[in-house]
């Protein structure tokens, strides 16, 4: 197969970072090429279409479709307001007249003289874009997006849920070894990110989340825990847009895994800074991996540049993610070109690896990422 | 065979991988040559699917010391090769959405022609749905359609329920996933009286487009005409829209079909042309594909086709767990493993499903959430391919409602008599008894079954190649493609206190075994021969029926015959230490 990309997930101190922000549809940027924004910016708004909501008279009032016609007090385009009667059928003499009232303000979208349907579509919806990232604004396209430069922190993660959410960075006291409790948990978290420790339980995630924080940054999670935060199982890697107001970025993966050192040495570096995070995962072409930015103090700001994809060298720094070396980290010593057949009779080729237990040993490159 | 084309380059655009392989004549015989492969450039940020299908025919040529391609605006070097085909599930394929009146006529019509047409169907809406209207728009307006099918109505019939469609659809106005058009594509096949009102309806908000009713009666399905105009509008819409594609389109003469509908094509040409029903199974990272034929009342061949969105082995294998439960996962191992562990091995799986089982331990995990996808897969199927499919039958509007004459499954593992697997679990099976033991397992064969797999990932080719040579395809399907591992007895019979003996099993005249209760075995036996299976007691079914000898000329693998008698349904509960005693009777372990 030709070349592909070495598996890694970033984390740096400091390196450039460029998003492109995009509209849903078409409205108005507000920002213009060279503005300075921090994540919080409004930098584009536009409206969202109201739904159409289907009023179905003719049924529920169990009348013919000549008598909807012909009692129907709007026409398509008028604006109605909620109660206001757009239906009226008097009844023989005079008497026993069916009123329909609307349920709703908006415009007349359609009239459906063969359902006897009304739909109304409601007022459009306002939806404004943030930067999400602070920085400069490098292109603008009109009514349409905003692409946005700036220098902080990345940190990339292998799984999350929720989506973006901005706030204040804070590193948790715990050790990288260590399983998160709710004693770890600062008493307020409005508006904080919290970043550390390992494990935490679905109650230390949602007393974090109920304190306020909108996300939550941990090395590893055991599967029933996700499982009781979110409410549900998670089958497909794909999320993004679970109901939730706390994000959560798992950087390592599943079970009882140590987070990153350098990840603590970040967030210690930075505790009290802007930061956004994104949960959104989607594991297929084009994939999605989670995301942590920090936008520190220029002051502050310890510039640690993403090397380019080298692929897989000598003396290389890695970890393993298959058992049975899941999560043990070490240095490669040798890249056989000859492809090994390994235990279970599959034919690959193979890192000789030292871990940092001691133990040397062939390990599939597809098990390998990139410290 | 036409004479002027001897060498022919076949593309597959799949979601991940974009594959070449190279097909000739050797020896007066159509042979698969060699193989290229490369990452699918269909999405950002080089969103040109035809980069991919360079260098996928680079490798091409590298491995035969070949230069196919010359510079960018000539793609082709004809000296070399004389025709170009190419079939696609990039960007996630076709993808759709169905409408129909009533859950169990016409919107499981609608959802059959979807599907044979090779479309994901991302949802099926019903007049009789219980979701809330809102919520229905609100979904028409997430999953983005390429292609919406309304269906509904007998011609001449009610009409308000399609018109209902309708206006669901006006109100939520779906826009497409890819492209510039601001109009989504429909096409309409329900009642023809209701056509006007349904134009008038949607020629604002919505590309729509005519064809014959897929339920013009209750007692007919006529699925053909709406497929044709589903891959019709695929490819001047949809295709056309998506990156690369325009000229894509313009490399070769034919169509690109999309991936499973080519598959399906070959699937069903191998069927009817060696007189076998069939059932083939693709497993993929995030779906899995099956394909069935078989013979209806009226002795016709019945193709089916569905996609089980969220039954695969990497992107989906959660959802797999979680729908199997781990106790069913579990019973297929022949080692303990906690609960937790397990859960956590198939999400890391799940985050990282790139990686590849090293130890044997996680090998045969693996092979456990095989077995429960293609069960999974198999009972969503079997639900699916229901005996209504185009033939005229007698039927009152009271038997609709009988829930035993109606949609009666056309899948019958008895009379099945041969599976295919494909995709890398099954292909890869580093033994190829795995392979076989995961099919006989997943899909828990009856009676006597040919097991092959596709070695090669040809399916999809076969299929393109079809449409062109159907004979030089079929000549490659049995040579290069199929490869024959064994044939699974496998009786089902009355539970007795102190039985050993269920069959008795001849090839060619000679007894080679018997088929023990409760255990399964292997036979070295292979090439083609006559099987005979003779029930020991009058319970037992060996696939002609309870107590009745079976016997038929076969082809059987290299790994022989799997005896089986641990009987069906297959029990819920093994021990590892009964497991373990399986595989190693099979020489896996």
């Amino acid at each position: 197969m030709s070349s592909s990309l070495t598996p890694r997930l970033f984390i740096s101190s400091g390196c450039i970072l460029e998003r492109k922000r995009e509209l849903p549809i078409e409205g108005e940027i507000l920002v213009k090429k060279g503005d300075l924004v921090n994540p919080n910016s409004v930098i584009g708004v536009t409206k969202l279409e109201g739904e159409v909501a289907l009023l179905r008279i003719k049924d529920q009032l169990g009348i013919s479709i000549n008598k909807f016609v012909s009692g129907l007090l709007v026409k398509e385009g008028d604006s109605v307001l909620e109660q206001d009667i757009i239906f009226n059928q008097r009844g023989p003499f005079g008497l026993f007249s069916s009123a329909f009232k609307s349920p709703y303000s908006g415009v007349v979208e359609f009239i459906s003289e063969s359902s006897g349907t009304i739909g109304i579509r409601l007022p459009p919806k306002e939806f404004k874009l943030k930067a999400y990232i602070a920085g400069e604004v490098l292109n603008v396209e009109q009514k349409k997006s905003a692409t946005i430069e700036g220098r902080g922190g990345l940190i990339q993660g292998i799984f999350g849920v929720g989506g973006e959410q901005i706030g204040k960075l804070i590193a948790l006291d715990v050790g990288i070894d260590q399983r998160v409790s709710v004693e770890h948990l600062p008493l307020q978290c409005d508006g904080c990110i919290l970043v550390g420790g390992i494990c935490p339980s679905s109650e230390v995630l949602l007393k974090a989340s109920e304190r306020g924080a909108v996300g939550f940054v941990t090395g590893s999670i055991e599967d029933a825990s996700l499982k009781g935060f979110l409410g549900y199982d998670v089958g497909i890697a794909m999320t993004g847009s679970e109901p939730i107001t706390m994000s959560v970025m798992i950087t390592e993966g599943f079970g009882e895994l140590n987070l990153h050192g350098h990840i603590m040495e970040i967030a210690r570096l930075y505790n009290g800074s802007e930061a956004s995070i994104n949960g959104t995962t989607q594991i297929r072409a084009g994939a999605l991996r989670p995301e942590l930015l920090i936008f520190p103090e220029d002051s502050k700001l310890n510039m640690e540049p993403i090397e380019k994809d080298k692929g897989f060298y000598e003396g290389a720094r890695i970890r393993g993610t298959r058992e049975p070396y899941f999560g043990k980290t070490g240095t490669i010593k040798k890249l056989p070109v000859e492809v090994e057949l390994l235990e279970t009779g599959i034919e690959a080729r193979v890192a000789v690896v030292k871990f940092d237990n001691g133990v040397e040993a062939s390990v599939p490159r597809a098990n390998l990422e990139m410290l | 065979m036409n004479k002027s084309i001897t060498s022919v380059i076949i593309t597959d655009c799949g979601s991940t991988t974009t594959k070449a392989r190279l097909f000739e004549v050797k020896d007066g015989r159509w042979r698969f040559v060699a193989r290229g492969e490369a990452p699918t450039t269909v999405e950002a940020p080089l969103a040109d699917v035809t980069i991919g299908v360079r260098n996928s025919i680079i490798e091409l040529g590298e491995i035969t010391g070949r230069k196919f391609l010359l510079d960018k605006d000539i793609p082709w070097n004809h000296d070399l090769f004389d025709l170009y085909l190419s079939t696609s599930s990039a960007g996630g394929g076709l993808q759709m959405l169905v409408c129909g009146a009533v859950a169990k006529i016409s919107a499981q019509s609608a959802e059959r022609a979807a599907l044979g047409a090779g479309a994901i169907v991302l949802d099926v809406i019903s007049a009789d749905d219980e979701r809330e209207e809102h919520a229905l728009i609100e979904t028409i307006r997430r999953i983005r359609p390429d292609i919406t099918l309304i269906a509904g109505g007998t011609d001449g019939g009610a009409e308000n329920f399609v018109v209902s469609s309708a206006e669901l659809l006006r109100a939520a106005k779906p826009k497409p996933r890819f492209g510039t058009q601001k109009k989504g594509s429909v096409i309409y096949a329900g009642n023809k009286s209701a056509a006007p009102l349904v134009k008038h309806i949607l020629e604002e908000t919505c590309d729509i487009q005519f064809t014959q009713n897929v339920r013009p009666s209750i007692e007919l399905e006529n699925i053909h005409p709406v497929r044709e105009a589903i891959h019709d509008l695929f490819l001047t819409h949809v295709m056309s829209q998506s990156p690369g594609y325009d000229k894509l389109l313009s490399w070769t003469p034919n169509p690109i079909l999309p991936t499973p509908s080519a598959v399906g094509v070959v699937i069903e040409a191998y069927a009817k042309r060696s007189n076998k029903s069939v059932i083939a199974v693709d497993i993929g990272g995030a779906t899995t594909d099956i394909f069935s034929v078989f013979k209806d009342a009226a002795q016709e061949f019945q193709f089916h086709r569905t996609v089980s969105a969220n039954y695969g082995m990497s992107y989906s294998i959660a959802q797999v767990l979680i729908e199997a439960g781990v106790d069913l996962v579990a019973r297929w191992l022949p080692y303990k493993i906690s609960e937790s562990s397990l859960r956590e091995r198939i999400r890391n799986k799940m985050v990282r499903p790139t990686t590849i089982p090293q130890s044997f331990d996680d090998l045969l995990l693996e092979h456990a959430m095989c077995r429960e996808a293609l069960r999974l897969s198999l009972d969503h199927h079997k639900s699916f391919a229901t005996e209504l499919s185009g033939q005229k039958k007698e039927r009152t509007i009271g038997d609709l409602f009988l829930q035993k004459s109606q949609s009666e499954s056309l899948v019958s593992m008895n009379s099945l008599d041969c599976v295919i697997g494909s995709g890398g679990v099954l292909s890869h099976a580093p033994h190829r008894g795995m392979a076989a033991l995961m099919l006989i397992d997943g899909f828990r064969l009856e009676g006597v079954t040919e097991i092959m797999v596709d070695s090669a990932f040809l399916l999809p080719h076969l299929g393109a190649l079809s449409e062109v040579m159907p004979e030089a395809a079929i000549e490659i399907l049995e040579k290069d493609c199929l490869v024959p591992i064994g044939v699974s007895v496998a009786p089902s019979f009355r539970f007795r206190k102190n039985i050993t003996k269920v069959a008795t099993v001849f090839w060619n005249g000679e007894e080679v075994g018997t088929v023990e209760a409760g255990k399964i075995k292997r036979v070295p036996v292979s090439g083609n021969g006559e099987i005979a299976v003779e029930p020991v007691f009058s319970s037992v079914d060996v696939g002609n029926g309870a107590g009745e000898k079976y016997v038929k000329s076969i082809l059987v693998g290299d790994e022989g015959l799997f005896l089986d008698g641990r009987n069906r349904p297959i029990l819920n509960k093994f021990s590892p230490e009964s497991q373990l005693e399986i595989h190693r009777s099979l020489g896996i372990l």
